[in-house]
């Protein structure tokens, strides 16, 4: 299984002309400067802007024009300036995260960025115990409410 | 967009436990029924869900119908996830550099 999870994990790297600091602070705290919010906002034309709580266990999550807040994920790795990883999940329940993982190491003078992006196809009993958890939790409230709030529709 | 209703097919964690197990190989909807809490009525419009979105294949042998992961919607969702990074990583690149490495920015709103 694990090779087919190697298979279907997203892997981009892009090398950026700037110091490893400087790419890990665009990133997280200018993310509203570039982050492409059209087709990829819960909000649209109205998103704003993108916050990173930065901490472990912080929110990382959308603001749109009109001050609502769209939940992206949590941070689950908050190494400044070289990772971040956080699960992914917006305008989703958590029992559906997926998870992203994003390296900044120096090239050079310059910075190679590395994007890893796993998620639903990971398999074993390993995410399928932890699914059971979220289940029972707060992600199964959310995701037995979305079940009830679309079958009244 | 084939992405789209594959993303939607897999918010709900019922059909996305149906296509977890069925990433360990191919099963019968007696078989998805009987290791998961709900009907088999049920597995069965769960399975129908995750065929439209193209995640899964239907296979008949003799009188029993044998599901399995299409490997065709998988790809079309990973496709548009390598999309979004792309675009994505060009925007951060372009922002990164064009700020170039210098901390005190102009404001200009």
């Amino acid at each position: 299984m694990s090779q087919m999870t190697d298979e279907l994990a997203v892997r981009k790297s892009i090398v950026v002309n700037c110091s490893v600091e400087h790419a890990f602070r665009v990133y997280t705290e200018r993310m509203s400067d570039w982050y492409p919010f059209e087709g990829h906002s819960l909000f649209d034309d109205s998103a704003q802007r993108v916050v990173f709580e930065g901490r472990v266990g912080g929110r990382v999550y959308e603001v749109s024009k009109s001050g609502e807040e769209g939940l992206w994920g949590t941070l689950i790795v908050w190494e400044p300036p070289h990772a971040f990883a956080m699960t992914w999940h917006p305008g989703r329940g958590e029992e559906t995260a997926q998870e992203l993982e994003i390296r900044f190491s120096a090239e050079g003078d310059a910075t190679r960025v590395d994007v890893v992006h796993t998620g639903w196809e990971r398999i074993g009993p390993d995410a399928r115990e932890r699914m059971a958890d979220y289940e029972q939790g707060w992600g199964g409230v959310l995701a037995r409410f979305a079940e009830a709030a679309g079958k009244r529709s | 967009m084939a992405y789209a209703e594959a993303i939607a097919a897999l918010a709900d964690p019922t059909r996305r436990s149906v296509f977890e197990t069925l990433r360990a190989g191919p099963r019968s909807v007696g078989d998805l029924a009987a290791g998961l809490p709900v009907s088999r009525p049920a597995v069965s419009q769960h399975l129908r869900v995750l065929k439209d979105a193209g995640l899964v294949r239907e296979r008949r042998e003799g009188t029993r119908n044998f599901y399995s992961v299409d490997g065709d919607g998988l790809a079309d969702l990973r496709e548009y996830f390598e999309g979004f990074w792309d675009e994505a990583l060009a925007a951060f690149k372009a922002a990164a550099e064009s700020e170039g490495g210098d901390e005190d920015e102009p404001d200009d709103g």
